[in-house]
C-alpha cells in the first residue's frame, strides 16, 4: 500500500531529487513484497487509491498534480503512466554507471564487485526490464548475476511472470526464460535424458514424475496464461512446443487433455490448433509409424508411391496407442465443427488429421468398424481389400462435408457452407493420384 | 475498447449479465441486477471494463425497442438483449464468439427465472438496492462453456435465428448524429480513468506496449 505521509512528501521534492525518489520508493515496493505478480498501467492511481467516481475532489487534485507514481494493491503494482520516462532513464543512467567498470569478459567478473553494487545493478536492471522487456543488455547482465549466484532461477523465473503479465510478447524475455531454465538442475538432466535417448524405449518416468515436476507445470501454466492475456502470442506458443519436446508419451497424451480445454473456449484461434497438431505429430515421433508415413503429395508418380500399399504389422502398444487417439481426435473435431458453425480453424485442423489419417491407414489399416482395437492386418489383406477400406474412408469424409454445406439450420451457416465446400474440394484434390490407381474411385467425381 | 479488453480476442466467454427494467420505450431503463466475470482483465483496468460494459449495456438496452432481440458486434466483443414486452430487460455481454443463439437462450431463462423470483408488480419500485435476485452469478458461470450450456439448451426451445437482429457496430443502433464519442464523453457512469482509457484506446488503435 502507498503510505500516507510519502504522498505528502514526493509533492515537496525538486525534480532531480524527485526521480530517484520515485525509483527509491518502487525498488522499496518491490522488494517488501515478493509476491508481486502483476504489473499494470494506469493513467490516474489517485482514483484507483480513493475509489473511482465517488470522490470528485479528488479527481480534481489529480489534475493539478499528477497523483501517486504507483499503488499496490493485493500483489498488483501499477504504475501511472506519467512518471515512466524520467524513472526509467534514472534506472537507465545508474545502471550503466554501474557496469562501467566492469569487464563482462569472464565469468568470475563480479566476484569482486561489493555486495552493494550487485544489488544495485539487480534493481536498476529490475526497474528497466519491468518497462522495457526488450532491453537485452539487462537481461544479459542479469544472467552474469545468475551465474555469480547472486540471483536465485527460482527468484528469475517468478520476476520474469511479472514481467510477462505486462510484455507477453518481448522475445528477449522469453529467449532469457530458456536460458534460465537450462540452469535449473532437473530440468538439464531431462533436457540431456531426451537427446540421448533413442525414442523407441520405453521411458521410466511416469504421471507422478511429471506432478511432482514442478518446473514443467509451471511453466506450461504460464504460457497458457501469457497466451490468455495476449492470443496468437508466437513466443508463448513456440516456448510451450520446446517443452513438449521434452516429453514422454504420457506427458503428451496429457498435454493433448491439457490443451482441450483451451481448444475448448478458444474456437478460432489458430494457434491452439497448431498446438495440438505439433503434440498429435509428437506422439507419432514416438511410435514407429512414423517411419512409413510419406507426407507426399499421391499424384506424384514417385516409383517411392509403389510401397504405399505394403502393409506393415503395428508392434508395440504405443502404435496402437497412438492410432486410438487419433480416431478420438477425429470425434472431437466432428463435435467441435457441430457445435461451432462456420470456424476455419476447425477446417484448417481437419485437413491436418485426415491428411495424417488416411496416410496412416494406407500403411497400417485398421478396421474401422472393429473398436476392440484389432489392429493387425490379417495375413490375407490384400491391396484390393485396402483399397476398399480406404475408398469407405474416402467417402465417409466427404459425406461429413456434404452433410455441413446442406445444413442451412445453423448459425453462420453461409461460412460453414464455405469452409466445408472447400474441404470436400480440398480432399478430392489431394487423393487425385490415389484414385486415378483405384477404378471405383472415379464415383467421387461425380458428386 | 479492444485495449480494455486486453485483446483476448479468441476466448469464448460470458464477461457480464444484466437485468434492467424499461416500462415503455422512451424511459431510460433502470438497472435492477448486475453481475460479471472480469478475471481474465489486467487488476487495473477492471473497474474501466465494468464501467464501459455497463455503459454499453444502458445505451443498448435505450436503444432497443420492445418486444425484440439484439446481437451487436463492437470489435471483439458482443452484446445480446432482449427487451420483453413488459418491460423486462436482460443483456449478456460475451466475446465475438459466443454464439449468439446459445446467448438468447440463456436471456429467456434467465428472464423466466427472474419473473419467477422477482414478481413484475415489484419492477417499477425496485432498483439495485433492494432487488434480491442471486441467481446471475450462477447463470454466468454455468453458460461460461457453451459445450455445457449445450446440454442445458432443449432443440425446441431455442430460439429461431430470424427472430434475433444482428447489427456489426454499435454505431449502428445509435441514433442519427449520435455519436459513440460524445455519448461517451458526456457519460457520468464512467470515470475519468475509464474516459482517459478510452481516448488513449481511439488514438493509438493498436496494440501499443503501454496498455
Amino acid at each position: 500500500m502507498w503510505r500516507w505521509e510519502v504522498c505528502f512528501f514526493y509533492e515537496q521534492r525538486e525534480t532531480s531529487d524527485m526521480r530517484s525518489f520515485v525509483y527509491e520508493q518502487l525498488t522499496k515496493q518491490l522488494d517488501d513484497d515478493p509476491l508481486i505478480d502483476e504489473l499494470g498501467l494506469v493513467v490516474r492511481a489517485s482514483e484507483l487509491l480513493f475509489g473511482g467516481n465517488d470522490s470528485k475532489e479528488s479527481d480534481s487534485a489529480a489534475d493539478d498534480g499528477k497523483g501517486p507514481p504507483f499503488i499496490c494493491r493485493e500483489h498488483k503494482l501499477g504504475i501511472s503512466s506519467w512518471c515512466l520516462p524520467d524513472l526509467y532513464r534514472f534506472a537507465t543512467n545508474l545502471f550503466l554507471s554501474l557496469i562501467a567498470n566492469i569487464d563482462f569478459k569472464s565469468l568470475q567478473c563480479l566476484h569482486n564487485v561489493e555486495i552493494s553494487t550487485v544489488k544495485e545493478i539487480h534493481d536498476s536492471t529490475r526497474i528497466i526490464l519491468l518497462i522495457n522487456a526488450d532491453s537485452y543488455r539487462a537481461w544479459n547482465v542479469r544472467k552474469f548475476l545468475i551465474q555469480a549466484f547472486r540471483l536465485k532461477t527460482d527468484d528469475e523465473i517468478r520476476f520474469m511472470n511479472l514481467v510477462f503479465s505486462k510484455h507477453p510478447k518481448s522475445g528477449e524475455a522469453w529467449s532469457h526464460r530458456r536460458w534460465v531454465l537450462r540452469q535449473v538442475k532437473d530440468f538439464e538432466s531431462r533436457n540431456s535424458k531426451q537427446l540421448s535417448d533413442v525414442s523407441s524405449q520405453p521411458h521410466s518416468s511416469n504421471v507422478d514424475d511429471f506432478v511432482r515436476n514442478d518446473h514443467f507445470s509451471t511453466e506450461i501454466r504460464i504460457c497458457a496464461q501469457v497466451a490468455e492475456i495476449y492470443p496468437k502470442n508466437y513466443y508463448a506458443w513456440t516456448h510451450r512446443q520446446w517443452l513438449v519436446k521434452l516429453f514422454d508419451f504420457e506427458e503428451l497424451k496429457q498435454e493433448l487433455r491439457r490443451v482441450s480445454r483451451w481448444n475448448d473456449l478458444h474456437v478460432s484461434d489458430h494457434c491452439g490448433f497448431h498446438h495440438r497438431q505439433f503434440v498429435l505429430l509428437c506422439c507419432l515421433e514416438r511410435s514407429k509409424l512414423h517411419s512409413g508415413i510419406v507426407l507426399k503429395d499421391f499424384d506424384e508418380g514417385n516409383s517411392s508411391n509403389s510401397d504405399q500399399f505394403h502393409h506393415e504389422k503395428l508392434e508395440s502398444s504405443e502404435d496402437c496407442e497412438f492410432c486410438e487417439i487419433f480416431r478420438e481426435e477425429f470425434v472431437y473435431l466432428s463435435d467441435m465443427i457441430r457445435r461451432y458453425p462456420g470456424h476455419e480453424s476447425l477446417w484448417c485442423y481437419r485437413r491436418f488429421l485426415w491428411s495424417y489419417w488416411f496416410r496412416l491407414q494406407i500403411q497400417h489399416p485398421t478396421d474401422s468398424d472393429d473398436s476392440n482395437a484389432n489392429y493387425s492386418p490379417t495375413s490375407q489383406s490384400t491391396d484390393s481389400d485396402n483399397s476398399e477400406l480406404l475408398l469407405k474412408l474416402l467417402s465417409e469424409e466427404i459425406e461429413f462435408a456434404q452433410h455441413h454445406i446442406e445444413d442451412d439450420e445453423v448459425s453462420n451457416f453461409p461460412k460453414q457452407r464455405r469452409f466445408a465446400t472447400r474441404y470436400k474440394l480440398w480432399i478430392l484434390h489431394s487423393i487425385r493420384g490415389f484414385c486415378s490407381r483405384i477404378p471405383t474411385a472415379s464415383q467421387f467425381w461425380k458428386i | 475498447y479492444h485495449v480494455l479488453l486486453n485483446k483476448s480476442i479468441n476466448m469464448v466467454k460470458l464477461f457480464a449479465l444484466s437485468v434492467l427494467y424499461k416500462p415503455t420505450s422512451d424511459v431510460s431503463p433502470k438497472l435492477l441486477k448486475a453481475t460479471y466475470d472480469l478475471q481474465q482483465f489486467s487488476f487495473f483496468q477492471r473497474s474501466s471494463v465494468q464501467e464501459f460494459m455497463a455503459f454499453t449495456t444502458k445505451i443498448i438496452t435505450e436503444r432497443c425497442s420492445m418486444g425484440t432481440r439484439q446481437s451487436v458486434k463492437e470489435q471483439e466483443y458482443m452484446c445480446h438483449v432482449y427487451v420483453r414486452a413488459d418491460g423486462l430487460a436482460v443483456v449478456a455481454v460475451s466475446d465475438h464468439e459466443y454464439q449468439y443463439r446459445v446467448a438468447h437462450n440463456m436471456l429467456n431463462k434467465i428472464m423466466d427465472e427472474f419473473t419467477a423470483k422477482v414478481p413484475p408488480h415489484q419492477w417499477p419500485g425496485s432498483d439495485e438496492t433492494n432487488v434480491v435476485f442471486n441467481e446471475l452469478p450462477a447463470f454466468l458461470a454455468r453458460w461460461q462453456n457453451p459445450r455445457e450450456a449445450d446440454a442445458i439448451t432443449r432443440v425446441q426451445e431455442e430460439v429461431e435465428d430470424t427472430k434475433i437482429i444482428l447489427h456489426n457496430t454499435i454505431e449502428a443502433v445509435l441514433e442519427r448524429g449520435e455519436k459513440l464519442d460524445d455519448l461517451v464523453n458526456k457519460s457520468e457512469m464512467l470515470s475519468l480513468q475509464s474516459k482517459a482509457f478510452y481516448k488513449t484506446a481511439r488514438k493509438t488503435n493498436a496494440c501499443c506496449n503501454f496498455g
